[in-house]
């Protein structure tokens, strides 16, 4: 086990320390982990706005544990974790990898001393990022700042709540866990995205009624096993998704709890969830302009071309093809 | 037909202007159109980083036409435009009018305010903009945390004589609709906007440099040759009615030798110096043309061409249609 300190809001100084720890050196603001220690790579960045994010990708074979002691300073930190089982999809035996899935979106400040846990041997995806009441200011009216510090915020982080990673947040972190950004303008982009996490979250507070009361009656467990389940679902679009009977033998739930359940946490029935994200990951595909309508079709699991696109249609209003739609001017300059 | 002239940096004033104009009231920062100029609305957006927009949604009751007259002053405004143009007004082709029996014709472009420039609508055409306006501080506070920060500001000092465009794809199509129909708490409704008006930014940007590097721009020339590049640029396009200089003559001007000028304005404006003069003139003739307020002869006459046959010839080689087609 290591262990290390941080002793301000920073995550570009963890990401210092983290270079120096693994005595390796970033290049871009990212580093790659040496082998001795693990694989997969930490970025950090300092954006213009003054909030300073961490993504991360990483196997460690020692836990690492950030110990961030008690500060004065009032910074928030908002993080989007995913942690499972280090397999490898080539190595069947490592199937049992979902038994040990999560994926959280925790809020908590700095008037708290916290832990940061980088797990051996599993592997952690996480974005974070610390910000501050000015950057909310920058970024919302007074009065809903004041709500968000008065009564959402606290709320949140005296009842510990963590709520999982919902399709809103996908697209953003799938940009940001991507293997290089290699954007022009990189800063603005990584910002963009961060403030879209914030965004969502903030939404999704606002959603949530009562805080106060918002003490799910699922426990612990059955939440973890319906992360499990959205993992699943999620996993790989290419293939039929799983079918509810498996899906309620995985987490040990009836069928008509699970579907409600899940209904509940994720917002959508099963299959719509299913859909809506698979959807969202070829239009994603498609935006790249990469690859043509058809292969991006097979890559989510349509053989037939014509129902890719009407189902394509019925999720956004308008055809794959329309992507690469280019319209002519409007405006003449004189 | 209604036509405005204005030029505020400010958004707030333009609004006022247009509400005088139009001969109605402001009601919390939102214009509401009378019916004899279109139905729906303009609204000002002031948001917390400091940047101003306007959002319109409306459909226009009578042909529009807004020229924004050139001012010494350094600006920009980021248009984002999306008008859908009934089929009763374009109908000459109706095999290729989309499925759902409107034209659509939208464009993304940044404008200066060293530049004039009009904006045009036809009766009937439905309208969804944002325009977004920030001064020239505001891009460089914007830029210059960026690595390719300062290859950009070069290039748009550059080519910025009037405006720069793309077409609109689907991905700014979604923003552009985000914001204009945004529908949540309005609590946080800036933060939504905000977020989007960043994201369009950094994708206009993004597009910018990439088109920049496709052309091969190239940043080792000096401040000082790029500005006079830059003056044989805005010499070359002045009066497209007289015959434009010789190289030896622009040479002269630049201060440099006809190849090395013949060289770096290819390399910064991306084609040779007279088809670069052919193509904007192209395009003063065209935009002469769907202002509607010329024959195709007055504007052949404007842009040098006595001779209204070649004027076609020429037209139809840059844009595949005949000046008669758009009257």
């Amino acid at each position: 086990m290591t262990e290390m300190q941080l002793i301000k809001p920073d995550l570009t100084a963890l990401f210092k320390m983290f270079a120096d720890g693994f005595r390796t050196k970033e290049e871009n603001g990212q580093i790659v982990l040496p082998s001795q220690h693990g694989t997969g790579y930490i970025r950090a960045e300092h954006l213009p706005s003054g909030i300073t994010v961490m993504v991360s990708d990483t196997v460690l074979k020692l836990e690492l544990i950030v110990e961030r002691k008690y500060l004065d300073e009032h910074f928030f930190i908002l993080q989007f974790n995913e942690e499972f089982e280090d397999f490898d999809s080539t190595n069947p035996k490592n199937k049992k990898s979902v038994d040990d899935f999560q994926s959280v979106v925790k809020l908590s400040h700095t008037l708290v001393s916290e832990q940061f846990v980088f797990p051996s041997n599993k592997r952690l995806r996480s974005v974070k990022f610390y910000f501050h009441k000015d950057q909310l200011y920058s970024l919302l009216g007074k009065a809903a700042v004041e709500k968000l510090l008065n009564q959402f915020f606290p709320a949140v982080i005296k009842n510990n709540m963590q709520m999982p990673i919902a399709t809103e947040y996908r697209v953003m972190l799938d940009d940001l866990w991507s293997d290089k950004i290699e954007q022009p303008l990189k800063l603005n982009y990584i910002q963009n995205r961060v403030l879209l996490l914030l965004e969502k979250y903030i939404c999704k507070l606002y959603e949530i009624k009562d805080l106060q009361v918002h003490k799910i009656k699922r426990s612990d467990d059955e939440t973890l096993r319906l992360m499990k389940v959205e993992s699943l679902l999620v996993k790989d679009f290419s293939v039929d998704p799983p079918k509810i009977k498996d899906l309620s033998r995985i987490s040990a739930m009836s069928p008509t709890k699970l579907k409600s359940d899940f209904k509940q946490l994720y917002g959508f029935p099963i299959y719509q969830y299913f859909q809506k994200n698979r959807m969202l990951k070829a239009k994603s595909l498609l935006v790249l302009g990469k690859y043509t309508i058809k292969e991006v079709g097979i890559k989510v699991g349509y053989s037939n071309l014509s129902h890719f696109a009407s189902a394509f249609k019925k999720e956004f209003g308008y055809l794959p093809s329309s992507i690469a739609l280019k319209d002519g001017m409007l405006v003449y300059g004189s | 037909m209604l036509e405005i002239d204005y030029s505020y940096t400010n958004y707030a004033d333009l609004l006022h202007h247009f509400a005088t104009a139009f001969k109605v009231k402001l009601k919390d920062n939102v214009l509401p159109l009378p019916e004899n100029i279109g139905n729906g609305y303009m609204k000002l957006i002031e948001l917390p980083n400091g940047l101003q927009g306007i959002v319109s949604d409306y459909t226009a009751t009578t042909d529009l036409r807004f020229n924004w007259l050139k001012i010494n002053q350094d600006c920009f405004i980021l248009r984002f435009d999306e008008a859908n143009i009934p089929e009763s007004i374009t109908t000459e082709n109706i095999q290729n009018i989309p499925e759902a029996g409107m034209q659509v014709r939208s464009a993304v472009f940044l404008a200066s305010s060293r530049y004039d420039w009009i904006f045009i609508c036809k009766k009937g055409t439905v309208v969804k903009g944002v325009n977004i306006l920030f001064t020239k501080e505001w891009l460089e506070q914007f830029l210059k945390v960026e690595n390719v920060g300062d290859i950009i500001r070069k290039y748009l000092n550059l080519r910025l004589t009037a405006l720069n465009h793309e077409p609109m794809d689907i991905e700014y199509k979604r923003l552009l609709n985000e914001i204009v129909q945004v529908n949540g708490e309005p609590d946080y409704e800036t933060m939504i906007i905000q977020n989007r008006v960043m994201l369009l930014l950094e994708r206009f940007f993004t597009r910018t440099y990439y088109k920049m590097s496709d052309m091969h721009f190239n940043v080792k020339l000096s401040n000082e040759v790029i500005s006079r590049l830059a003056s044989v640029e805005r010499e070359l396009i002045r009066d497209f009615s007289a015959d434009p200089k010789s190289i030896p003559e622009l040479a002269k001007m630049a201060a440099m030798s006809p190849s090395k000028l013949k060289n770096s304005f290819k390399e910064i404006y991306g084609l040779p110096v007279y088809q670069y003069f052919q193509k904007k003139r192209m395009h003063k003739a065209k935009a002469m043309l769907v202002s509607r307020k010329y024959s195709v002869r007055e504007v052949g006459m404007e842009v040098g061409y006595s001779n209204l046959s070649n004027f076609a010839k020429a037209f139809k080689k840059s844009f595949d249609q005949l000046p008669s087609d758009l009257l």
